[in-house]
């Protein structure tokens, strides 16, 4: 982590994404261009289906644009095979999900270490031994610090939604990862939740934590460093 | 790691994941079942067959018989062969007395063609035996080599330690006579041979005269019966013996009828309790058909003592006997001595050891079987019966036979496990049965030296060195040995009349192996099919799991994980409720297999279902030996259908893009 000093973490530029939907062909980014510097706070505000999502997904390297380019970190991802691609996803970017997408099967604690578990996996035997240890160590201090120590051994289904939604983002976080992208990180909570939820992303972001978040709710960038607005596939400031 | 980890969560606490594993554990049971009852089957066939003809079956195809049998196997596998020839002392060129002789062709055939190499100008020299005799009086026993010049001269050498018997310059009065000569084996896989004689005849018990059996005879040879199969396994008295004979210790006798009767009384009180258990009036047939029984024990053990008393007498009177045969007494005393012998045989109640019978367990009327399966003997050793024999063999006139009678006394009863056998034969002593079969040698009746029909047998029983020795293998030997026979009846053609077949145990029980080994390859590509259904049931069910799990995949996806990584998961998933379901299902077999036949006797005493008939499937009992290897493969193949299973759905699961995995509803 690393306050603002002028490096982009996310490069985006004049990047086109079109869906087809059966006979139809979906226009949703039409050159879209976002630069993110490191420590900065960005807010992506936009009407349903405007496309916030499908840059977020774009940026975390979880889809490929039709054009233009994304630079992750100085790095073009066009010229990134499959495994550099899941190193990236891996370590780089950690992904918020308005749904949580927390696995009913993993208690927190385990929900938080699957990423260094999926990380440590790429390692020799004995990086897996002290990573996993580590990884251990740093997810009990993130799920500390969301207050969720006396939850570590719940599944998700017995936590509320605010509780699910920090899960998702120590989850997100214990990487270490350069770029935070939270998609509509308070859209499934009640108001005074989301607002927590928010302070909570804030309080990151002031320890340095590169934050690109989506949200349709323009009532809740106002932590946020910058805001951007997406219309109709295009981005204005 | 973290494969590992997903795929051991997913394990637990999935419901859906255990009947996966249920249908792939009853499947492997299944087939663990199939297979193993139907190779045990055709195991049992196999050890019965062999038990009873070892792993070659020498038959001549009329019933002549085999004559010369004892000359063939000495070729065959090696031993003593007799050499026909009398061989006459001459002096030596040093002095020395030598034995010379104008050699048989048939001997000279044995001996050249038991030597090594099989050349006809060579000089043989083979190690044996003869009796010394001088004007008809025996001087000793003489070991030494037998030479064969190349001028086809046969001598006889004393070895250093027997020509000190031999009196030296004693002229030409010295013959050797019994003259054996050891060969090595012409055919060396070759382990064992036994003469074999197999007839009909009808079995009677004294003092019973509605007891009329028509039964089939073997004549053996004991101990060398053991030698060839594994009839000594089932003997009732001599089971647990080293060695096994026609004549046992009546002590040993009395011991094990002592325990039978004990066991029957167990049985007895065990049926009346159930009875008053049950409330039933009065006694029912089993427990007087089991009183039955043990009174013909009881009887059985007073003939036995009775007959210890006379041991004594009886040996002493056998000694006076060869005494007086000896010092040429004269022929009045002779008799008088025989009649004396045949009293007290008589008195003894046990006939002598040529007239002894070995039943099968299993003769109707002379055992019979519990519901439990427990085998109850009623006539025991001790007990005589009559044997009533045509003699097939030796008449020209199939109009004119006349039966053979013989009382014989029982010293033991033999269970093969083949029901269709041990309730049908009965065993002789070979030499008994031989004589009652008229397949004893005949002689001319001008001169009583000349044989006019050899002693016979109807089979040779070989055993073949080495276990499980395959088909292929023993077909070559069947091959040699017929070879070796054509051979041997150029040189003795009254050994054979008719064409002789030499054939393996398993082309002997064709008729019955055959059908046997079709209906397991038939069985098993049916259940195989049927097991087709626990692949597709996995597969549908891992389909369902990875349905379910798309969203996982795409969070998974976006935290890093690679496609492998994502396939790993679900493969090892099904690799490992394949192998789950195939240990349990393997487990499960094994034991319903071990079991299946109490399983058996409880379904047949609780529903009244018994699908095991013991008549239909020649054997007592349900086989169940299970085959290792049959097992693994099954294991195998359990879990290749977990992975094949798991193959689709993991492909699909690991090419999904983390977005569209994430959007799946």
């Amino acid at each position: 982590m690393s306050r603002p000093n002028g490096q982009l973490a996310i490069d985006v530029q004049g990047v086109h994404k079109s869906y087809r939907l059966g006979r139809v062909t979906l226009k949703v980014l039409r050159g879209v261009s976002l630069q993110v510097e490191r420590g900065r706070f960005v807010a992506v505000v936009g009407a349903s289906g405007s496309g916030k999502s499908t840059l977020l997904h774009l940026a975390g390297v979880l889809d490929r644009q039709d054009s233009g380019t994304i630079k992750i970190n100085g790095v073009d991802m066009q010229s990134v095979g499959a495994a550099g691609r899941n190193r990236i996803r891996c370590r780089d970017i950690g992904f918020v999900f308005q749904f949580y997408h927390l696995m009913g099967e993993l208690n927190v604690l385990e929900n938080v270490m699957l990423p260094a578990m999926v990380d440590s996996s790429a390692l020799g035997w004995l990086h897996k031994r002290r990573g996993a240890k580590a990884a251990r160590a740093r997810a009990m201090d993130l799920l500390e610090k969301l207050g969720l120590d006396d939850r570590l051994k719940h599944r998700p289904r017995e936590l509320s939604g605010g509780e699910r939604q920090r899960v998702a983002i120590a989850r997100a976080l214990i990487n270490d990862p350069d770029v935070l992208l939270a998609d509509e990180p308070t859209g499934n909570l009640d108001s005074k939740t989301g607002r927590q939820i928010m302070r909570l992303l804030k309080s990151f972001n002031d320890a340095g934590q590169t934050i690109v978040m989506v949200t349709h709710d323009a009532s809740l960038v106002k932590e946020c460093d910058r805001v951007e607005h997406l219309r109709d596939g295009r981005l204005n400031a | 790691m973290y494969k590992l980890f997903l795929c051991l969560r997913y394990l637990r606490s999935r419901i859906i994941a255990y009947f996966a594993m249920m249908g792939v554990a009853l499947c492997v049971a299944m087939l663990v079942i199939v297979v193993s009852v139907m190779n045990g089957f055709l195991e049992k066939i196999e050890t019965a067959a062999k038990g009873l003809f070892g792993d070659i079956v020498i038959e001549g195809s009329g019933s002549y018989g085999l004559g010369r049998y004892d000359e063939f196997i000495a070729v065959l596998k090696g031993g003593e062969f007799p050499l026909q020839t009398q061989f006459k002392a001459a002096s030596g060129d040093d002095g020395t007395v030598v034995f010379t002789a104008n050699a048989r062709p048939a001997d000279m055939w044995a001996m050249r063609r038991g030597s090594p190499d099989d050349k006809r100008d060579r000089k043989i020299s083979l190690p044996g035996k003869a009796t010394l005799r001088a004007d008809a009086k025996k001087l000793g026993e003489l070991s030494g080599r037998f030479e064969l010049s190349e001028a086809n001269e046969l001598r006889f050498l004393p070895d250093s330690a027997s020509a000190s018997l031999v009196p030296q310059n004693s002229g030409t009065g010295l013959i050797l006579t019994d003259c054996r000569v050891e060969l090595p084996p012409a055919v060396a896989q070759v382990e064992a041979a036994s003469p074999f004689i197999f007839t009909y005849g009808e079995l009677r018990i004294p003092g019973q005269t509605h007891y009329r059996n028509p039964v089939q005879i073997a004549g053996i040879r004991l101990p060398q019966r053991a030698e060839v199969s594994d009839f000594e396994d089932g003997l009732f008295v001599q089971g647990e013996q080293a060695t096994w004979t026609f004549d046992p210790p009546i002590a040993l006798m009395r011991k094990r009828i002592e325990e039978d009767r004990r066991n029957i009384g167990r049985i007895l009180e065990r049926e009346i309790a159930r009875r008053n258990s049950e409330g039933a009036a009065g006694e029912g047939p089993l427990p007087e058909r089991l009183r039955n029984a043990m009174y013909f024990h009881d009887q059985g053990l007073l003939i036995l003592q009775n007959a210890e008393r006379f041991q004594k007498p009886l040996r002493d009177a056998v000694e006076e006997l060869r005494q007086a045969e000896k010092s040429g007494a004269a022929e009045a005393r002779k008799e008088q001595l025989e009649a004396k012998l045949e009293t007290l045989v008589e008195r003894s109640g046990l006939r002598p050891p040529d007239q002894r019978v070995i039943l099968g367990l299993g003769l109707p009327g002379l055992s019979f079987r519990t519901e439990k399966g427990e085998t109850i003997r009623i006539l025991v050793p001790g007990h005589q019966v009559v044997l009533y024999i045509w003699p097939l063999s030796g008449s020209d006139d199939p109009t004119r036979i006349t039966p053979n009678v013989r009382r014989l006394t029982i010293v033991d009863d033999n269970k093969s496990g083949v029901s269709s056998i041990d309730s049908r034969m009965l065993y002789l002593p070979f030499d008994t049965l031989q004589e009652l079969n008229n397949m004893s040698a005949t002689y001319s009746a001008g001169t009583p030296s000349e044989i006019v029909e050899p002693a016979r047998c109807s089979q040779i029983h070989l055993k073949v060195r080495g276990q499980r020795i395959g088909e292929k293998r023993l077909r070559k030997i069947c091959r040699d040995v017929e070879n070796l026979w054509r051979d041997f009846h150029e040189w003795f053609p009254k050994a054979s009349r008719t064409d002789v077949s030499v054939q393996t145990w398993r082309q002997r029980q064709a008729s019955v192996v055959g059908p046997i080994e079709t209906q397991r390859t038939l069985v098993v590509v049916m259940f195989a099919v049927i097991s087709l259904v626990s692949v597709v049931l996995i597969f549908v069910i891992f389909y369902m799991i990875v349905v379910q799990k798309t969203k996982d995949i795409g969070v998974l996806k976006a935290i890093g994980a690679s496609d492998g990584g994502v396939a790993w998961i679900f493969l090892a998933y099904g690799a490992t409720i394949g192998f789950l379901g195939a240990i349990l299902g393997t487990i499960g077999g094994i034991l319903f297999v071990h079991n299946i036949n109490p399983i058996h006797d409880w379904m047949a005493e609780t529903i009244g279902f018994a699908p095991w008939s013991r008549d239909t499937f020649m054997f007592d009992e349900i086989p169940n030996t299970v085959n290792p290897s049959a097992v693994i493969m099954i294991v195998l193949g359990a879990i290749g259908a977990g992975l094949l299973g798991a193959m689709v759905p993991s492909i699909r699961a690991a090419r999904m893009q983390p977005v569209e995995a994430l959007r799946y509803e």
